[in-house]
């Protein structure tokens, strides 16, 4: 039986003692935000995760996805939950009320809904996640048309989004992509080249599929500066050949766009989260941002992307913690080494061994200052937003500097805490019936979708980090 | 301004905090040290920045949860016999003594430089 057990008066401690939540998001315009909003909102979403979410965490792992003829069948628990989830607008907090989101500050999806999805199920929340990411993109730096019709639908999750970066020859090197865009006279763009772990690149539990590519068009520079980025669906819009993405009733055709999936990647755990081989053959796409801008566009949503990461991290362990806790409340072996302590039992409980406190607190503790960190940088990336430009400038700066931290350190520390949790199991660890041991199989995979902090460390940690540093006067 | 020098300033003398403030001050110095050492070496020889660069992200993170930790314990102690904010203390505690520590090897770690990885015989691993 999995446990979970909602860190909710751990967040109501971090947005209401510890940072000036509520008076800081008021004074940026969200003017009807309070405390007791904030309240229902979290426990809102800890019961849809409890009640919808959780129950079918260990059913993806256990059956998984299928692919069969460049098609991915989901479980068919995973579309009602992801049905639920669209019908009651949980997978829209962030968005703007005008694309019928709830239009709520950033920190509440970007922390909190983050780390209750993942610790839920986080083979099915990494799919909002991600259509979010698309949206806030297409929002902020899209064409008013390619808004009018893409918005609404990838904010409710009708629709869902992807990020299409890596190619096989070219991962944490996306200076060396081939995948190419050519323009067309009426606008558009054909897009042909591969990609690969595409998260949800294909599934069927949205009508669309909407890609955001990284492709290279003619006449750029070498390198990461000559990369743009592309709007490119899987079904296209039905007038989009008149030109027209004023068709309100947002119709598709149903012949695919060149866009195809030729496999899935065989994972160590999170078997229900499609992570696909994809082909763009000719693929018609629309530039979104300027021409050979595509980088800077990428690592601006990337702040938060990186730091709903490492709150996969935190939810994981958080899960891996919760489970191993109510184990170790039950448990008794041994006896305790300062004399026996409950004489009346064949053992003492193992919450007198020393050890098996350490690995417990570590997780706890480890835990909760994660989320302390992230809920400080969730308020950062509201404040990002600021119309005092001092306040904004400085948000800015700090957010740079924490989110690749926030995110390796807490996808690392989910990596350790969750196998220390399966150790205060013993045999019964190696169960996949147990939630620490999904949990710790599942971490792995956090830390691996993050981009390698290992294999670039010249450039983005320390390079990076020192010029952040420098620039928010750490130093 | 930086918050979190500004933080260990204004608590010198706080009652209760020495416990959290003197060894969050002590790493926010070190970190500062590890900078200047990685900025001068780094100039002459990158792998020198390259060789401690996880190290030294891990080690800002503890200082980053230092503060954050710092921060907790200061409101819990003004709450002191609520076992909510008790246990937060505690984990304040715990924090200060049995995570952050691993700043000491981390600084070791980083201040050793590159030689022991790249001096070793590519064809011997």
């Amino acid at each position: 039986m999995v446990v979970w057990d909602p860190p909710i008066r751990d967040y109501q401690f971090l947005y209401h003692e510890l940072l000036p939540i509520i008076e800081t998001v008021q004074r940026l315009g969200y003017s009807d935000f309070d405390a007791d909003f904030l309240d229902s909102l979290m426990e809102g979403w800890a019961t849809h995760c409890e009640e919808v979410w959780l129950p079918i965490n260990m059913l993806g792992d256990r059956e998984g996805l299928k692919f069969e003829d460049g098609k991915i069948t989901m479980p068919p628990e995973f579309k009602d939950a992801y049905r639920q989830g669209i019908d009651e607008g949980w997978l829209s907090t962030a968005c703007e009320p005008e694309h019928g989101g709830m239009g709520v500050p950033l920190f509440f999806q970007a922390v909190t809904w983050a780390e209750f999805g993942t610790s839920a199920c986080m083979a099915l929340s990494v799919l909002p996640a991600l259509s979010i990411g698309v949206y806030e993109i297409l929002v902020k730096h899209g064409r008013q048309d390619l808004i009018d019709y893409f918005a609404t639908n990838l904010a409710s999750g009708e629709w869902s989004g992807t990020m299409c970066l890596t190619e096989p020859h070219a991962g944490t090197d996306l200076g060396i992509i081939e995948t190419k865009a050519i323009p067309q006279d009426d606008g558009t763009y054909r897009i042909s080249g591969p990609k690969c772990f595409i998260t949800y690149g294909e599934h069927d539990m949205a009508d669309n599929i909407v890609h955001l590519v990284l492709a290279k068009a003619p006449g750029g520079p070498e390198g990461t500066r000559g990369i743009s980025l592309f709007l490119v669906p899987k079904f296209l819009p039905q007038d989009w050949e008149s030109g027209g993405l004023e068709d309100t009733s947002h119709a598709l055709t149903s012949e695919y766009n060149g866009v195809t999936c030729s496999g899935t990647e065989e994972k160590m755990g999170l078997h229900a989260s499609p992570t696909c081989v994809m082909n763009f053959d000719d693929s018609v796409g629309w530039l979104v941002g300027p021409l050979h801008g595509g980088m800077p566009l990428m690592f601006e949503m990337m702040n938060r992307e990186r730091l709903a990461t490492g709150l996969m991290g935190v939810g994981l362990a958080h899960s891996a913690y919760t489970n191993s806790l109510a184990w170790a409340r039950e448990r008794r072996q041994g006896r305790s080494l300062k004399g026996v302590q409950d004489p009346d039992e064949p053992a003492d409980n193992i919450l007198v061994h020393p050890d098996v406190r350490r690995m417990l607190l570590e997780a706890k503790v480890n835990n909760e200052g994660s989320r302390a960190l992230a809920a400080w940088i969730g308020l950062l990336l509201d404040q990002m937003h600021s119309d005092d430009p001092e306040e904004a400038e400085m948000a800015t700066a700090l957010v740079a500097l924490f989110t690749p931290i926030a995110k390796a350190h807490f996808t690392d520390l989910g990596c350790e805490t969750c196998p220390r949790q399966c150790r205060s199991w013993e045999g019964p660890a190696t169960s996949v019936n147990m939630g620490s041991s999904s949990s710790t199989v599942t971490s792995e995979s956090a830390r691996y979708g993050r981009e390698p902090t290992e294999s670039k460390p010249s450039t983005w940690q320390g390079a990076r980090l020192l010029r952040t540093s420098a620039r928010t006067s750490a130093i | 301004m930086w918050p979190l020098t500004e933080f260990i300033e204004e608590n010198r003398d706080t009652p209760g905090m020495a416990e959290f403030n003197k060894p969050l001050h002590q790493g926010a110095r070190g970190l500062q040290q590890l900078t200047l050492l990685m900025i001068a070496e780094g100039m002459a020889n990158p792998d020198f920045l390259a060789a401690g660069a996880t190290d030294y992200c891990r080690y800002m993170s503890n200082i980053l949860l230092g503060y954050m930790w710092a921060k907790m314990a200061k409101i819990c102690l003004e709450k002191k016999g609520d076992p909510f904010y008790d246990a937060k203390l505690a984990s304040a505690r715990f924090f200060f003594k049995r995570i952050y520590p691993e700043t000491a090897g981390l600084a070791a770690k980083i201040q050793s430089g590159p030689k022991s990885l790249m001096d070793y015989p590519a064809e011997m691993m």
